[in-house]
Formats: C-alpha cells, structure tokens, sequence
C-alpha cells in the first residue's frame, strides 16, 4: 500500500513540475514524414522568450572612468590649483603678490603638463658596502599647453593659489595624443 | 563738410597704421619662488604678412605700445600664456638634500598686430 502511495506522489510531483518548467518542444517537420531529409526545430515556449529584456534599449552606464579618459566622442577638462610664494625680500606687497602669482602661475602649468604629457622619471641609487648610500630621483616635463584659462586667484598669508583650466575636445586631440 | 571726411580720414589711417611687433615672455620659478623674468618686445624691421587674428584687448591710457607694455606686463603675460606656452620642469627629489623644483615657462616668439584706438589697445595674432 505504502509503494502505491509513493508511486502517486511521485507521478505527482512530476507533472507539476513540468507545468512550472516548460521544456521546449521538438516538432518534426513535414518532409519527415514522407522520408526526406529529417529536420528538427526547436521551439522555446512564448513565456521564456517574453522575460528576456531587449539589449538595445538599455545605454550603456556612464562610470567615472568614461569621464576622465578622452576618447573621440567627448570633452575632458584639467582643472589644477597652482601655488606660488612670495619672495621674502620684496619691495611692496603688490609686488610679493605679482610674483608669488607668477609662480603660482608656472605650478599650475606644471601641473597641468604632468596630467596632459606625462614625467619623464629617472630614479639612481648608489650602494656602498651593501647599503643605500644616496637615493635620487629625478623628474622632467616638457609640454606645450594652449588654451589654458585662468578661473580664479587667491591670495591669503605669502600663498598664492591659481586655479587653471584646460578643455581638450576628443576630436581635436584624441589622434595626436594617442600616438 | 570737411570735418566728417577729416576725421573719417584720420581714423582709417590710424586703423591701417597699426603697429607690429614681435613679443617674447619667458618665467623661471624655483621651488614655488619666481626667480626670473623677461618680457621682450621688438618692433618688426619688415612688414608682416598674414592673417591678423584678435589675441586679446585692454583699456589703457598709452600710446605706445612699449609703455603699455611696461605698466601692464602681467596682463601681457597671462595673455600671451593662454595663447601658448611651452614647459620645462625639472624636479630633483635626493635622500641627502631637500626637494629642489625648477619650472621654466616660455612663450614662442609672436608676431603681433597693435592698435591703440580711443583709450583700447587691440593685440592681434599674426598667422
């Protein structure tokens, strides 16, 4: 008795399963029939097809890593606060601010030719009786920076801060840059 | 009568007689100090030919351009730089001494237009 009521359970529980899970059919084409060639196509029931989201619609998502790397398609912007000192043996205070300006004018410029060009980086250790005896590390720039705009100065304690702009538009820069 | 054609006159004269020259600027800055600068301008021997583009304008009370040039450097400059500016920057950074930084920042020697028309002084690019 106990195997009969297993054996219904069973049979049970599979055709419900079957209902849930749609299996795609196998229909045989008309040509098998009468001998020809036999063709098999296989048919995905409609409910699966109907929860796939079409690809097309979705944009691809913008990350911040699309932003900062230029491309041909878009525009990026450098933007760099240069500072600059003023000289401790100055006439006039306008004068510290006029140089301390200037120099913060050549900081931002180096800044923003480390971004766009690249550091030319040398590094040199000398070792002496297995040990470190000087470390050195040099850095070298060499840009040409066009259209750089200054956004604001600010000048606060001998501290001058220059806040630079650089656009560069994809189309104009992409192929030179990327060489 | 005579008067609107004088002056008529004058004008045109004064807007075909524009001035050029070449200008050159160049800064030295030494760890965030400026230590050196130069502002060159020379008036050209020969005129120039080309394309005047407008490079940038200021309200002045010169006449010339050399006392223009000689109040107003810093605006000259920051003019000239945001046309172009060529940079060199050496940094040194060594376990025994401090951080040393040189920044050498020039512009490329600029053939220039000027005209000084009713207290505006125009600056023109020459291509």
């Amino acid at each position: 008795m106990k195997k009969w009521s297993l054996l219904a359970l069973t049979l049970i529980s599979t055709a419900l399963m079957a209902e849930t899970c749609p299996t795609p059919k196998v229909e045989k084409s008309q040509g098998a029939e009468s001998g020809a060639v036999k063709q098999e196509t296989i048919v995905v029931p409609k409910a699966a097809i109907s929860k796939v989201e079409p690809i097309q619609a979705k944009e691809p998502a913008k990350t911040g890593c699309d932003l900062c790397t230029l491309s041909q398609n878009n525009t990026i912007h450098f933007q760099v606060v240069g500072q600059g000192v003023a000289p401790v043996n100055t006439v006039s205070p306008a004068q510290a601010l006029a140089l301390a300006k200037r120099a913060a004018i050549a900081d931002a410029y180096r800044q923003l030719g480390e971004k766009i060009c690249g550091v030319r980086v040398e590094g040199r250790d000398l070792i002496r009786n297995m040990m470190i005896s000087r470390s050195t590390v040099r850095t070298q720039i060499d840009a040409m920076i066009k259209n750089a705009r200054i956004l604001d100065t600010k000048f606060k304690d001998g501290l001058c801060e220059v806040e630079m702009e650089v656009t560069l538009n994809g189309k104009e820069w992409y192929a030179r840059l990327s060489r | 009568m005579v008067r609107p054609a004088l002056t008529l006159t004058l004008l045109l004269a004064a807007a075909v007689s524009a001035d050029e020259y070449y200008i050159y600027y160049s800064l030295t800055s030494r760890d965030l100090i400026a230590v050196q600068e130069s502002l060159k301008v020379s008036r050209a021997m020969t005129p120039l030919r080309g394309r005047a583009e407008p490079l940038c304008s200021f309200e002045t009370d010169e006449h010339t351009f050399g006392s223009f040039a000689a109040k107003n450097r810093m605006k000259l400059a920051e003019c000239l730089l945001e046309n172009s500016a060529s940079l060199r920057s050496y940094g040194d950074f060594s376990s025994m001494t401090s951080q040393k930084n040189i920044d050498i920042l020039t512009t490329p020697v600029l053939p220039v237009q000027v005209e000084f028309n009713d207290g505006l002084v125009t600056i023109k690019k020459i291509q």
